[in-house]
């Protein structure tokens, strides 16, 4: 391995529990690397010696990864509404599913928020962070249905559950918008880390 | 004297109390990419600043953050390349740290002058 490439081996590694988020830090670094290393050849230096000059002159990865820590672990607003409107959606679809089944309500309901529910599960699990194990992310998906289930038997207990259609027009909305916005999300979140393919393309 | 002169080879760790109105300004005359960002800042102080070039990137982050900056993935020389520019926000920001600055700058000079 050359210099640079022992370097950016360093960040990434020191970056990893971020996930995907590491691409962009990690890119620029090699960008400015292979762009000092090149104007230190002009200068005179071998290849190795103009990689080594460039690594020296960035100073060491640990202090550069603390650094970038913090930034990287700051949520975008859109991420923290993701998070939000998935957590609400499988709430309302354990709630949906428990009172399709109790309250005897027509099965397509059932099986569409039961769907949508899994969809938005897939979602949030690939927008949460790698660092997050995935067992993690599943009980608490599961526990958010379970809650919303649990909350939906309080209902039926009350006497509060009227069976009126406008709300299971609701529990759709929602869901559809919450698959909609963790989408979105992490569309942005591509389009905003992830380096273009096109060479020209720029985003100004 | 002036705190200008005072910057004279400064090391990385003064440095960075003064990295916002640094990169603020550097970004002024139109976008660049990490290193044309510290070329700029070599170049301009005339090869006196002495911090580690990786510095940059958390603070560039940062002020993206903030409002203050906004990027985009770029091509050049076969690579791909963030480039940085200011926002309106981030030209309001440079004013008001250059006027702070400014005012910094005489009170120091009237303190230490008076000496």
């Amino acid at each position: 391995m050359t210099p640079i490439d022992t370097y950016l081996s360093s960040v990434r590694s020191l970056l990893r529990h971020h996930g995907p988020r590491s691409t962009r830090p990690v890119a620029e670094l090699e960008d400015h690397l292979r762009s000092s290393a090149v104007q230190l050849q002009k200068m005179g230096l071998d290849p190795v010696r103009a990689e080594r000059e460039a690594v020296a002159r960035m100073g060491p990865p640990q202090p550069l990864a603390t650094a970038l820590d913090p930034i990287l672990n700051q949520e975008a607003p859109m991420e923290r509404i993701a998070k939000l409107v998935g957590a609400l959606n499988l709430f309302t679809a354990g709630s949906g599913a428990i009172l399709n089944v109790v309250a005897g309500a027509s099965a397509h309901i059932m099986v569409g928020t039961v769907v949508l529910a899994g969809t938005v599960l897939v979602g949030a699990v690939a927008a949460w962070r790698r660092s997050t194990p995935p067992i993690v992310v599943l009980a608490a998906a599961l526990a958010l249905v379970a809650l919303g289930g649990a909350a939906a038997m309080w209902t039926l207990a009350a006497g509060l559950f009227r069976g009126d259609p406008e709300y299971w027009a609701t529990c759709l909305a929602s869901t559809y918008m919450g698959q909609g916005v963790v989408l979105a999300a992490l569309a942005l979140r591509r389009a905003d880390d992830a380096p273009s393919a096109d060479p020209q393309a720029s985003n100004f | 004297m002036s705190l200008c002169l005072a910057l004279l080879g400064m090391k990385g760790e003064t440095l960075k109390g003064h990295m916002d109105l640094l990169l603020l300004a550097v970004l002024a005359d139109g976008s660049l990419h990490g290193y044309g960002v510290i070329q700029r800042l070599v170049t301009r102080s005339g090869g006196r600043f002495d911090l580690p070039e990786g510095t940059v990137y958390p603070a560039l982050r940062r002020l993206e953050q903030a409002g203050l900056l906004q990027s985009a993935w770029t091509r050049a020389e076969g690579r791909r390349r963030r480039e940085y520019r200011l926002t309106s926000a981030g030209r309001r920001a440079l004013a008001r740290e250059r006027r702070g600055w400014a005012e910094f700058q005489d009170a120091v000079a009237a303190v230490v002058g008076a000496g």
